[in-house]
């Protein structure tokens, strides 16, 4: 072979091969992930010939990838976050889709509509449609948290999907790789790594990365390692799968087979998606619970101590169940607060109104709850041993109260029109009441007699059996030792003073008291000093409504003896539960017997005609309640309720309201227009309720949903520098490694020219030698 | 390496570039279009709290300002039945000062009196009307008519109220509730409280200590057993007739054989009887009467008997009785129909009969009724035509004060109607304060918006431009 022919020969393949690369490149211009390749050409060591030292040609060494390894791995790092934030984003701007603030039919506007419907009710509340309006605008409100809750479910459950398919996905990808490593082994010692399993390979990882943060060791042979949270995901030859499984708190966990300890994933989409269950849903749904359950309390502990349009209820059902917590199958043997109820019961009392209605005389009865004893049976028995109502607790655990026929219940706050019931104020009947109040200090064996109606005088005698202890004696006690041997008399407790009166009325009515052995009638301060029946007692009456915040009980009193309307400055001291005086009546000569006069706090109090009498200690007591439910037991069984249900998932307006919303408990009275319950509804929509942190219903949603927003921004801004941040470095990255067809076409030109030259090179040398051999 | 630009870059960059200019003109004419700056929470976060706080305010100024009118409502018709009211109430007055001419004859003032009766009637419709399904004067007993005309069981008619003294209220502010009723009870209440009047005939007076009724009313001095406590004399055959009532002495001189004898009473005409005589009248000096069975006379009985004849009160036709207790200054009369409380002085009572009370306060119904009735009855009863036309003055005045009342009642109103409409306005005010800073944080600003769209769009097209530029550069269109 003559000298050159090789060399031009060289030339010709190199300026071949480097073509078919920038081919290969130029094709591939657009492929993602691609890498560009180089041909990288050296010169062949040449050959000695006639002591100089003659070039052999060219050669390509190899076919190089260009790439920046250091960059790729940073552009891993971005894409997880990148991911994690875009599945954090777009949930959230889902829920911010299912608040649909603002906007008319969002929870804002709809509590808005509901106080405004009770605002305009409030000035016509005899107008039925106005009524019924707010029973829808109820209705629309709970509605729309139900639906908010819902849909919050529903994309907590998008989430849990999505959850599995991501996990699915990377042990698609983490057993792809696996199988890469494999064929990279086989390849192994046939020159270099196949190209095409490389970039299969960075393409994978690319997408892997932007699942879960993965760290990927080089292992030789262009076979790599990959890591999460310092597990191995993907070995030599293997690959570890993943599984989602539920922790105690119900929430998703990722565990790689055996394992012992679920995932430590920091980054990427899975992490976003993992995040959403713990925050961005649970959030919401715990605050519109939270808002749902306030309302429910707050509205029905109000609602059940109105008295509805109707002057009271004939039958209630609670709405809430029952649970038979010890499965013995009664319902009735469980304590109140063990039973299921969805709102507690604390101690208190609770007042029940029966009204007869022919007379319109109104009986109340006030039930004491002392939680740490009572069962569900004291309080149905309780209320049946309310004359005229009967309680039962149905098969489904539901507590009921209906009034005998003629009669009608509610639960208001109302004032006793008759607090001296048995007219023991101005009494017509011989009485002598204490000045003493317990605990009197008697002795066994004390004795008094007792002379009713110019009787002979009956001797009782305190023993100790009757008392818990005797020296420690208190009022109803002694009421009680009286009561079991007098004839013809009566002991009662009025405001912790023993009141002794004949059971007879008129002029020839008397009482006398005196000591038989030791100083009884001085303990119990009772008068030696015979008392004679008037002609008539005076009739108190009571009217108003109690306006005060706290519970009350006053006592009334005359300051000195004489006839109402008649002597001149007779008065009569009211006192407030802790004996202090709050205002004096007038009810001498000027006062009109009959005629209401004010007392204090709404509280009006007549008196009709007849005598009182400081020095015989009358007296008579009226309980003024602020909350005539302290113990809550409505709310919690949901009697009489404006809200059903426990919380956001299955609030709603009770069916009953639905169905009549003449039930709305509107007033403190029978009266027709009487709005003074939906005023305290009212109240709710400013004020302060200790359940949402003290703010308002409508403050709490309203940063529930500025919360949301600032939320949503925040990680639109975050994702948007992410992004940013992600796209910079692939930029760099294809600064490096992508394919520019200027700088192609510009090589292809080169090495077209070079491979023409070679040509002309080696027809040279051709020439060269034919010349030779025509020689 | 130096800095290379391949295709991919330079189209991901356009495509980023274009796509971000797009955006912006999308949020642009998204805005413009809607008006509204603020479509979802995180538009602005900052604002949406108090957007969405000043967005219920104003709903509930809508509320208010429902609410304020349909108070006014209420307050004009209620305004304008007591105008009406007032004014049947001076026809009343004219016709009483035609009726009170003395040379009327008894037929003419009974055509008054009917007149009287038709006004009183026309009045008695207006106070019970009502606006849409609620009385007027009802109080919060709205759906109760409120007043009604009852005869009572000593025949004397009266107007009972049957609504309550409660105010209608309506929030009409942010945390002001404004009251917008006058209760039936307070318009028509009973006049400042004068001394109470009885006629007298029967010795009664009136009591100390304070009366409770209005109006005019009877009470009825019964008589009820005679016990004779010496001498042998027994109540006569007709005894349930004697008029003489209390503590009584009889002078009675029998002769020695008890046949004849004479009895005076409380130095009357002294009255002879022979026996027997089982049913002697006796009538002491003002026309009291005894009825006496002498049979028993204790024979040559000459001395003082004492006579205690027991007597009731009732204030309501007889259906309660109170015992006269002839000692007292001040005895309680309760009338079970109305519960008027009626204090009277039982020592000088010495007959039977039936008084006129008349009481110190009048409700307006009160003044109707004693008038229509004074003038029908005028010169018929006890009393001369002259006293009874006094009376009827008395009555007058009365009327004129319970129609004072009802004007004060009218002013009353009129504050009301000014206090709800001054809230109107305050409601206006408010109103538009508060559409201003609404539209301020959540609508768009047209201007700057229009701006904003139009530079969006011209950094769109320029993006649309370069990269079109761009892609058409190629070494490949000079080869």
């Amino acid at each position: 072979m003559p000298i050159g022919f090789d060399t031009g020969l060289s030339a010709l393949i190199a300026a071949r091969t480097a073509i078919n690369t920038i081919g290969q490149n130029l094709a591939n211009a657009s492929t993602p992930g691609y890498s560009r390749e180089r041909v990288l050409l050296e010169t062949v060591g040449g050959t000695f010939s006639g002591g100089l030292r003659l070039g052999g040609g060219v050669r390509v060494n190899s076919i190089e990838r260009v790439t920046d390894e250091l960059l790729l791995s940073r552009l891993r790092i971005q894409q997880h976050e990148v991911a994690r934030r875009s599945v954090g984003l777009q949930n959230l701007q889902e829920i911010e889709q299912i608040f649909g603030e603002p906007g008319e039919g969002g929870v804002s506007a709809l509590l808005g509509n509901l106080f405004n419907g009770l605002s305009g009710l409030a000035a016509t509340p005899d107008e039925s449609a106005l009524r019924s309006g707010v029973v829808q605008a109820g209705t629309a409100l709970a509605e729309r948290i139900r639906r908010i809750q819902h849909d919050l479910t529903s994309s907590s459950q998008g989430v849990d999907g999505e959850i599995a398919s991501t996990t699915d996905r990377i042990n698609a990808i983490s057993q792809a790789l696996a199988d890469i490593n494999e064929r990279l082994t086989a390849a192994q010692g046939l020159g270099p790594p196949p190209t095409e399993l490389l970039d299969g390979q960075s393409r994978l990882l690319d997408e892997l990365a932007t699942y879960v943060d993965i760290r990927v060791n080089d292992l030789g042979a262009g076979r790599v390692r990959v890591n999460i949270g310092g597990q191995l995901l993907v070995g030599v030859n293997r690959a570890i799968p993943l599984s989602v499984s539920k922790n105690s708190d119900g929430k998703s966990e990722v565990i790689l087979e055996d394992a012992v300890a679920p995932l430590d994933v920091s980054s990427g989409q899975l992490r976003g998606l993992l995040d959403l269950e713990g925050s961005g849903v649970k959030e919401r749904q715990d605050g519109l619970d939270r808002l749902a359950q306030s309302l429910i309390r707050e509205f029905n502990e109000i609602h059940a101590t109105g008295v509805p349009s109707t002057g009271g209820y004939q039958s209630l059902q609670a709405s809430n169940p029952l649970v038979d917590t010890n499965q013995n199958g009664d319902f009735l043997d469980e304590l109140i607060i063990n039973a299921g109820l969805p709102f507690d019961v604390q101690d208190g009392a609770l007042l029940v109104n029966v009204i007869d209605d022919a007379t319109g005389a109104i009986t109340q009865t006030s039930l004491d709850i002392d939680v740490s004893s009572d069962t569900v049976g004291d309080l149905v028995n309780r209320l049946s041993g309310i004359s005229g109502l009967n309680a039962s607790v149905d098969g489904t655990g539901r507590l009921s109260v209906s009034a005998a026929i003629g009669k009608r219940f509610h639960f208001a706050p109302t004032l006793d029109e008759n607090p001296d019931d048995s007219n023991l104020f101005g009494s017509a009947s011989g009485q002598v009441t204490g000045s003493a109040t317990g605990p009197f200090a008697l002795a066994n064996g004390d004795a008094i007699s007792i002379a009713v109606d110019g009787g002979a005088p009956q001797t009782i005698t305190f023993n100790s059996a009757q008392f818990a202890n005797i020296s420690q004696a208190t009022a109803s006690e002694v009421a009680q030792a009286i009561n079991g041997t007098l004839v013809g008399g009566t002991a009662k407790v009025v405001d912790g003073h023993v009141v002794v009166t004949s059971n007879t009325q008129g002029t020839t009515s008397s009482l006398l008291i005196s000591d038989v052995s030791g100083s009884p009638t001085s303990l119990l301060g009772l008068s030696t000093t015979l008392d004679t029946g008037a002609g008539q007692s005076v009739a108190v009456k009571v009217s108003g409504t109690y306006s005060g915040t706290t519970d009350e009980e006053f006592t009334f009193r005359p300051l000195s003896d004489g006839r109402i309307g008649v002597t001149p400055s007779l008065a009569i001291e009211v006192l407030d539960a802790s004996g202090q005086v709050i205002t004096t009546l007038d009810v001498g000569q000027g006062y009109e017997p009959g005629s209401p006069i004010d007392v204090v706090d709404g509280v009006s109090v007549s008196f009709g005609v007849g005598a009182v009498s400081q020095t015989a200690g009358d007296r008579f007591s009226l309980k003024a309640l602020a909350d005539s439910d302290s113990a809550n037991v409505l709310s919690a069984f949901g009697l009489a309720a404006f809200f059903t249900g426990s919380g956001a998932s299955d609030i709603d307006v009770s069916q009953s309201l639905k169905d009549d919303p003449s039930l709305l408990a509107q007033g403190l009275s029978s009266a027709a227009s009487d709005n003074q319950n939906i005023s305290r509804l009212l109240s709710l929509r400013d004020g302060a309720l200790g359940s949402l942190g003290n703010r308002s219903v409508e403050e709490f949603y309203n940063e529930m949903v500025a919360k949301l927003g600032t939320d949503v921004s925040r990680e639109e801004l975050t994702f948007q520098t992410e992004t940013l941040l992600f796209d910079a470095l692939n930029s760099r990255l294809e600064q490096a490694r992508g394919v520019s067809i200027d700088e192609e076409l510009a090589n292809l030109q080169r090495f077209e020219q070079a491979y023409s030259a070679a040509a002309r090179f080696v027809q040279a040398i051709n020439d060269v030698n034919q010349t030779l051999l025509s020689i | 390496m130096g800095f290379r630009v391949t295709q991919a870059l330079s189209a991901r960059a356009a495509q980023f570039n274009v796509q971000r200019s797009f955006a912006r003109v999308f949020k642009s004419q998204q805005a413009l279009a809607s008006g509204r700056r603020i479509q979802r929470p995180s538009d602005d976060p900052s604002a949406i709290s108090r957007l969405l706080f000043f967005k219920q305010r104003a709903k509930e100024l809508d509320r208010f300002s429902a609410n304020t009118s349909e108070g006014q409502t209420f307050v004009e018709s209620a305004a304008s039945n007591l105008q009406a009211l007032s004014a049947r109430v001076a026809d009343v007055r004219e016709r009483v000062v035609q009726g009170l001419n003395g040379t009327l004859s008894t037929a003419d003032r009974r055509t008054i009196a009917n007149e009287i009766d038709g006004i009183l009637q026309d009045i008695l419709a207006l106070a019970n009307s009502r606006i849409g399904e609620r009385y007027l004067f009802g109080g919060t007993a709205s759906d109760v008519q409120p007043f009604s005309l009852l005869t009572d069981p000593s025949g004397q008619q009266r107007v009972v109220y049957q609504g309550n003294d409660d105010t209608l209220t309506a929030e009409i502010g942010p945390g002001v509730t404004a009251a917008f009723n006058v209760p039936g009870s307070k318009v028509f209440s009973a006049s400042q409280r004068g001394a109470t009047t009885i006629d007298g005939a029967t010795g009664v007076q009136p009591g100390t200590g304070t009366d409770s009724g209005t109006g005019v009313d009877r009470l009825i001095v019964a008589h009820g057993q005679t016990t004779y406590a010496g001498g042998g004399l027994q109540p006569g055959l007709s005894a349930a007739n004697d008029t003489a009532l209390g503590n009584l002495s009889l002078g009675l001189s029998v002769d020695a054989s008890g046949t004849t004898g004479t009895i005076t009473l409380n130095g009357g005409t002294p009255v002879a009887f022979a026996n027997p005589q089982t049913d002697l009248t006796v009538t002491g000096a003002n026309g009291e009467t005894l009825h006496i069975d002498t049979t028993a006379v204790t024979p040559g009985f000459i001395g003082v008997v004492s006579v205690t004849s027991d007597a009731t009160y009732s204030l309501d036709g007889g259906a309660t009785t109170t015992p006269v207790d002839f000692t007292a200054t001040s005895q309680q009369v309760v009338d079970s129909f109305s519960g008027a409380v009626l204090n009277v002085d039982s020592t000088g009572v010495t007959t039977t009969g039936v008084e006129d009370v008349t009481f110190g306060a009048f409700t307006l119904f009160d003044s109707l009724i004693a008038i229509r009735d004074g003038l029908k009855d005028a010169g018929q009863g006890g009393r001369s035509l002259d006293e009874d036309i006094e009376r009827v003055n008395g009555f007058l005045a009365q009327l004129d004060q319970g129609h004072d009342q009802l004007l004060e009642k009218l002013g009353t109103l009129g504050g009301f109607s000014s206090r709800l409409q001054a809230g109107e306005q305050r409601l206006q005010d408010l109103d538009i304060r508060l559409r201003e800073i609404i539209s301020k944080t959540e609508d768009v600003d047209l201007a700057e918006a229009t701006t904003e769209l139009q530079q969006n769009e011209t950094a769109y097209q320029s993006a649309l431009l370069i990269t079109s530029r761009v892609n058409q550069l190629s070494l490949l269109n000079f080869l």
